[in-house]
């Protein structure tokens, strides 16, 4: 077995090694404890296939990439994908910001290319079907209902193939917040990996668990982006991701600690033979955030010279990332570009974790008394074992966020007798609860009653002296009559104006409103936008079943550009490996984007058991007033002659009327003989 | 059909000749105001050939049977006051036989989803209740001072809620001069999402700190939020809240939740949201052990829960085997074998009173404005040696709890409008509306009969035509004449017919003067305006003159009261025989009023069932009975009879009922009037308080639609 497995390793390096230029795939777990207590964990697999994007033709012969999806791809001229599926909601107020937020429910948002055959609505209702089947999802729910092009929220993360890339004709943005995501969902995006869930970290998914936690979060991330530094030659780029926030109280015991058993039901026992390269990372930089640098901390110990920012040298695999000078877009709206639009643009890696002004130390290096003492201080947080190398990456000046990091691969290869990689996590105090991060959102409803209501909207800028600018975007569905003029955005009392504002009116049963603004946020604010709506009578045949549960309203999205924000990780432009964007630099801004709760409605609603009452009391109304007018207002009145012929009905009634004196007589008699008597 | 209108009776030809044809005009003017030119216009016919077919159409026609309807009047008009009598005892016994099991249903589980009891108990944390019981005893009680709200928060955030807290500040309208102008309190609530569920519903367990008393309650709560806290099943939010001032820290919390504003409670917005509530459960327990639940339904302005939600709360109490109820004060054992039935009408009516006062018995019930479905659990009061523990009362919260959590739409089966004589017993809107029907039959009659009467042909035709003679509308001179030169024309054998004729149609020929009761109607109305606003009057006076604001009020609002009596009861002199104008005038004045009665009633019943009929069955005799008399002896009478009816008397007579019925039984009368009258005086000043701060509508519903009727027949008694 060891040997199989040293072969493996020695395989998938030398692969990694020699098919620089071949498809490559990553797969990379992050772990982080949050302040609530609960664990956060980030699945990133990222398949990177030298395909030349602009030809159709060359869609044909796979290796690692998903052909089922290759497929769609090509058939539907799709040049950007992101669809995620998600249940549960992320408080950023509580956990910080997640590596790819998304709303709750299916978000899905696609740009086009634009030598595209048929009409952008074509591909897009073609490609929802095909996604559709391709995820067992309903989103072939997806139609010009809640269909939108957002101008400012959404742009291309990958590759601008031409100039005219802000124009958002070419992007369509839908979320369904009623889907509910289940294995069913899991199980075709497990098919698209290479591996499936038969090796590597991939095997960490027991259905059973993963879909009782507070977060889980599915996601397809497909761009196309530069081959080399140079830009001149394109890769597709496929991350797939699985977002996850257990509750280690819900996993038995009252204790917050965890390990990969408890969350997971098992430990990592091998590494994705294809994978180039197979990582967990843990975050534990809280530990250190809480008691300070380590230089007063460890006193006596020595401090390892190379983990000071900028010493690169001594790690063998540091590479300066190269940034390509390659701007996308123009100036065109002022201080706006400056904040979403200035899209680096992108490179690739090599085959090499890429680290940019961070440095690796691995497990068996210099001094691991260093991280041990980190770890075993008298006032430490928590303890992780088994042990582990670090990667810090330098945020500001002052803070640090450090990564315990364990190479699969390598953990493999070195303890031939028990691969398992069982991570385990052990609290010695209880956290205090954490600061909400700098920016944050809330989203409410307001009002009672089925007539009408609101949504009020509080948005926090924490930051003490700097204002902050923000695109907010929303769509309101057809049947919720929004009125433009009581929106209000006011902060302190005082009244914001929108620096730039797109609204489209929706259209009965067609077109949803969508509404997007760009505000700037004062330092230090809560900032409040409001807006009133009426609700709409809808017909009956409209209702969803469980017509009385209400309609969702899909959450709010809001983009803005974070100044080092505490404790973020993202996933990178320049790169297709997810920890090689830790390292960006002290003074660098981070593109963030945030979805808002989504909210649950109730329309006026009939009541369906009734149709046989009101079907009941209509026939009585229609018969006794109805029957009376039409009479009067449709009979042609004639004078006829009595002595006229009578017709035979006329003398039937007039022998009944006979007969009828006949008898009435008879009995008349009758009665005034008895009275005689 | 054809056939028939050829067979025009002879009678319909003779009449309608020139003379009946204009009558035949008029009265299709009178009944297709908006038709008439265009359907003369648009039927190219003779006039005297449609006069004819309208005629017969109006003889055979159900909507305008002139025939059967006065037949029916005839009959109504012969035994009037006999009918209205039965009828208002059919009303009363048939609504008190309701209570009887013979005559109501069980209640039974609308909402499948419920599935109430089906599964098993798993609250096993009645330890952490009873530390946290202990734990509370220490605090001292007393307002929610912050070593209390401190160890409430601290609770709340160690089991993993997302606590939060709300401050609001209460500015008291009409506030006594004792009590302090404002209020300040603090609610407390912690979160506990749910994992499987963006936060878009939610459920809410809260208790109301009560100076700290309620200690048993706010222990369960918490034991159970901490026993949620370790589940993963849960769909909806659960929101743990802690009440401050009772229903006003209910009341701004709810607010602010809702993003309301309110002029006299300022609360502060809230930090943590969660989705819409679907549901609520309050608790009040004073003690450790409880014998038997006391479940309180009725909520502001007499709205109640869904019946699936009650049915929910019984149904896990006798799982649990604790004895649950709804009004145990009137219930004596010592009555036989008619005990049963005796109780459920003491329980029934028990809940009409709570109903009626529109006050909610609990902080559950302003949760109903906002459509969410609440109720309270409460306990005897008393402390309980032998009573169930934390174990118990925390397995019936779970069960409710966990019954909530499976619905999948909010409630909407089921009931809102029903009466509950006993726990697991109902009378549906279905049953209680028709001797409500009943009990409001009487005026319907009379105010017929009145109309028929008003409305009748002259006795004696030369008569009455000297009488009405330009009082028609829209009849000219030319018509009269033209009439009378008919008539002329017309003896011989069609005379009789055209007699006929002229009684069936002489409430066109002659209609009521319906005008007349606008200027009753309008006083009474403005009365009634001045009356609701004479209580801010009569503080902002007291405030300005530097008397008792209060007091000042309640002797504006009386004096007002009394000023109106005396200007509606005087002027108008009584001639000792009137003559026919005026008491046709007297019965579409007593019509009107009667029908407006009728009207205001049936539309209170639909809002608040309890009240209206509490109202009607007080006023509906009196009202019966008032006519303008000549007589003084009936005039004192009648006037003593309105005054005992009046809105004020029947807050003192209902009052009266319930302290009798809850009183201990050696209570003497004296201390019941006391209590009585203490809690009448109450009543008025809180009602207008919780009108500003609750919503509450008593007092705006009596001012403006059940005291301008009385006003009406107090005008119409003295006239």
């Amino acid at each position: 077995m060891a040997a199989v497995a040293v072969k493996i390793a020695l395989s998938s390096l030398f692969l990694s090694v020699s098919l620089a230029t071949e498809d490559a795939f990553h797969e990379e777990l992050i772990m982080r404890p949050l302040s609530t207590g609960h664990v956060y964990a980030h699945f990133q697999f990222s398949t990177v296939w030298h395909v030349d994007v602009e030809d159709p033709k060359a869609f044909s012969h796979y290796k690692l990439f998903p052909k089922s999806l290759g497929q769609i791809i090509n058939q539907y001229s799709v040049e950007e994908l992101h669809l995620t599926l998600t249940q549960g909601k992320w408080p950023h107020e509580l956990w910080g910001y997640p590596v790819v937020s998304a709303p709750p429910g299916t978000e899905l948002w696609v740009f086009f290319k634009e030598n595209i055959q048929k009409s952008v609505d074509d591909n897009w209702s073609g490609l929802t079907q095909a996604l559709s089947g391709q995820f067992c999802a309903s989103l072939n729910f997806i139609d010009s209902k809640t269909t939108t092009s957002p101008k400012l929220s959404f742009r291309r993360e990958g590759v601008a193939f031409n100039a005219d890339h802000l124009n958002s004709s070419l992007l369509r943005h839908a979320a369904l917040a009623r889907e509910i995501v289940c294995t069913e969902n899991l199980t075709p995006w497990k098919k698209l990996l290479p591996c499936d869930s038969k090796a590597g970290l991939t095997t960490l998914f027991n259905s059973l668990l993963l879909y009782s936690v507070n977060y889980h979060s599915l996601g397809v991330h497909l761009r196309p982006i530069c081959r080399d530094p140079s830009c001149s030659a394109f890769s597709l780029e496929l991350v797939q991701s699985l977002s996850l926030v257990f509750d280690p109280v819900l996993r038995g015991g009252s204790k917050l600690d965890w390990s990969f058993k408890k969350l997971f039901g098992r430990a990592i026992k091998s590494a994705c033979p294809l994978a180039r390269t197979s990582k967990v990372y843990v975050d534990i930089s809280r530990n250190k955030e809480r008691h300070g640098l380590l230089k007063t901390d460890c006193q006596g110990e020595q401090i390892p010279k190379n983990s000071v920012v900028g010493s690169d040298n001594k790690s063998p695999q540091t590479v300066t990332s190269q940034r390509s000078a390659f701007i996308i877009g123009g100036e065109f709206y002022d201080h706006f570009v400056s904040i979403i639009l200035n899209i680096d643009h992108l490179m690739t890696n090599h085959g090499t974790s890429v680290s940019l002004g961070s440095v690796w130390v691995p497990a068996s290096c210099d001094n691991p008394s260093f991280f041990t003492c980190l770890l075993k201080q008298s006032g430490s947080l928590f303890t992780l074992a088994p042990e582990f190398s670090v990667v810090t990456r330098q945020m500001t000046s002052e803070y640090q966020q450090h990564f315990a990091v364990y190479d699969v691969k390598q953990w493999t290869l070195e303890n031939p007798k028990d691969r398992s990689l069982n991570v385990a996590f052990k609290w010695k105090k209880r956290d205090n609860p954490g600061t909400p991060p700098q920016f944050y959102a809330q989203r409410f409803l307001t009002g009672y009653g089925e007539e009408k209501g609101g949504i009020t909207s509080l948005l926090h800028n924490r930051h003490p002296t700097d204002p902050l600018s923000v695109v907010y975007f929303t769509t309101f569905p057809w049947f919720l009559r929004i009125f433009l003029h009581t929106l209000t955005i006011q902060s302190g009392g005082k009244d914001i104006k929108p620096d730039i504002m797109h609204f489209t009116p929706a259209k009965d049963r067609s077109r949803p409103y969508s509404l997007e603004f760009l505000i700037t946020l004062p330092a230090n604010s809560v900032t409040e936008l409001s807006i009133q709506f009426n609700k709409v009578f809808l017909k009956w045949t409209e209702h969803p079943p469980d017509a009385h549960h209400g309609f969702y309203i899909s959450s709010a999205v809001i983009s803005t550009k974070l100044r080092n924000p505490l404790n973020y990780t993202g996933p990178s432009r320049q790169s297709s490996v997810l920890f090689s964007s830790l390292q960006s630099a002290a003074s660098e801004e981070v593109f963030i984007r945030l979805h808002t709760s989504i909210l649950l409605i109730t329309l006026p609603t009939p009541d369906f058991s009734m149709p046989y009452n009101v079907i009941c009391l209509t026939c009585t109304v229609v018969a006794i007033a109805f029957g009376s007018f039409h009479n009067l207002s449709s009979r042609r009145f004639e004078a006829v002659d009595q002595k006229d012929s009578k017709g035979p009905v006329g003398k039937f009634m007039e022998m009944l009327q006979k007969l009828k004196a006949k008898l009435f007589r008879k009995k008349e008699a009758a009665s005034e003989k008895k009275k005689e008597n | 059909m054809e056939n028939r209108i050829s067979l025009q009776s002879s009678s319909t030809r003779q009449i309608c000749d020139s003379s009946s044809g204009d009558t035949c005009i008029d009265f299709l003017r009178l009944l297709f105001p908006g038709l008439q030119s265009n359907f003369l216009g648009g039927l190219n016919f003779k006039v005297e050939l449609v006069i004819s077919a309208l005629s017969k159409i109006v003889e055979m026609g159900l909507l305008s049977d002139v025939d059967g309807r006065k037949k029916l009047v005839d009959v109504l008009a012969s035994h009037c006051a006999r009918l209205c009598l039965l009828s208002y005892v059919a009303g009363v016994v048939w609504l008190c036989l309701l209570s009887d099991r013979s005559f109501n249903g069980r209640t039974y589980f609308s909402e499948n989803a419920l599935l109430p009891g089906l599964v098993e108990g798993e609250f096993k944390n009645h330890r952490f209740a009873s530390d946290f019981f202990w734990k509370l005893s220490t605090v001292p009680e007393g307002e929610l001072s912050v070593t209390a709200s401190q160890v409430i928060i601290d609770k709340m955030e160690s089991i993993g809620l997302h606590t939060y807290h709300q401050n609001f500040t209460v500015h008291v309208p009409l506030h006594d001069m004792s009590e302090p102008s404002t209020i300040t309190g603090m609610n407390i609530y912690g979160i506990l999402r749910a994992p499987r569920i963006a936060s878009t519903e939610a459920l809410v367990i809260s208790v109301p700190y009560k100076q700290g008393s309620n200690k048993g309650a706010l222990a369960l709560m918490l034991s159970f939020a901490e026993h949620c806290r370790k589940k993963s099943y849960w769909a909806k939010d659960i929101i743990f809240l802690v009440t401050d001032k009772d229903q006003l820290g209910m009341q701004a919390w709810l607010d602010a939740y809702h993003g309301l504003s309110n002029s006299y409670i300022s609360s502060a917005s809230l930090e943590g949201h969660s989705g819409s509530i679907q549901a609520a459960l309050n608790l009040e327990f004073t003690h450790e052990k409880v014998s038997s639940f006391h479940v309180a339904i009725e909520g502001i302005n007499g709205q109640l829960p869904n019946l699936d939600l009650v049915n929910t709360v019984f149904r896990l109490c006798r799982k649990e085997r604790i004895p649950a109820a709804l009004h145990t004060e009137g219930y004596h054992e010592n009555l036989g074998t008619r005990a049963d039935s005796v109780s459920s009408l003491v329980t029934m009516v028990m809940m009409m009173f709570y109903q009626a006062s529109g006050r909610p018995t609990g902080n559950h019930g302003l949760f109903h404005r906002y459509r969410i479905e609440a109720l309270t659990m409460r306990d005897s009061g008393v402390p309980e040696e032998h009573g169930r523990g934390f174990l118990t009362t925390g397995g019936v919260l779970e069960g409710v709890v966990r019954s909530l959590n499976n619905l999948l739409e909010p409630f909407h089966q089921s009931f809102f409008f029903y009466l509950l004589p006993e726990s697991h017993r109902y009378v549906s809107i279905g049953l209680y509306m028709p001797p409500f029907g009943c009990l409001l039959l009487g005026p319907a009659i009379m105010a017929i009969v009145l109309w028929s009467s008003a409305s009748a042909g002259p006795k004696s035709v030369a008569n009455i035509e000297a009488l009405q003679v330009g009082e028609v509308q829209g009849e000219s001179p030319e018509n009269t004449s033209d009439q009378q030169q008919c008539r002329g024309e017309m003896r011989g054998s069609g005379e009789t017919k055209t007699v006929a004729l002229d009684e069936k149609i002489a409430f066109l020929r002659y209609p009521p003067n319906i005008g007349s009761i606008v200027p009753l109607v309008l006083g009474a109305n403005v009365a009634g305006v001045l009356l609701l606003f004479s209580a801010d009057l009569g503080y902002k006076l007291g405030q300005v003159t530097g008397m008792d604001p209060l007091q000042s009020s309640h002797i504006t609002m009386a004096s007002c009261f009394a000023a109106l009596i005396l200007i509606f009861s005087t002027g108008r002199p009584s001639s000792s025989s009137p003559d026919e104008v005026t008491q046709r005038g007297h019965s579409i004045k007593k019509c009107g009023a009667l029908v407006l009665f009728s009207v205001v009633m049936g539309a209170i019943a639909v809002m608040n069932f309890s009240f209206a009929f509490f109202v009607a069955m007080f006023q509906v005799p009196v009202y019966l009975f008032v006519y303008p008399s000549a007589s003084r002896s009936r005039r004192i009478v009648q006037a003593f009879l309105l005054l005992m009816v009046s809105p004020p008397m029947i807050l003192v007579h209902l009052l009266l009922a319930f302290n009798t019925i809850t009183s201990n039984r050696d209570d003497d009368f004296g201390t019941v009037i006391a209590s009585t009258l203490a809690s009448a005086n109450q009543a008025v000043t809180s009602s207008i308080r919780e009108a500003r701060m609750l919503g509450l509508w008593s007092f705006a519903m009596t001012c403006l639609a059940v005291l301008p009727n009385w006003f009406m027949f107090w005008c119409l008694a003295w006239d």
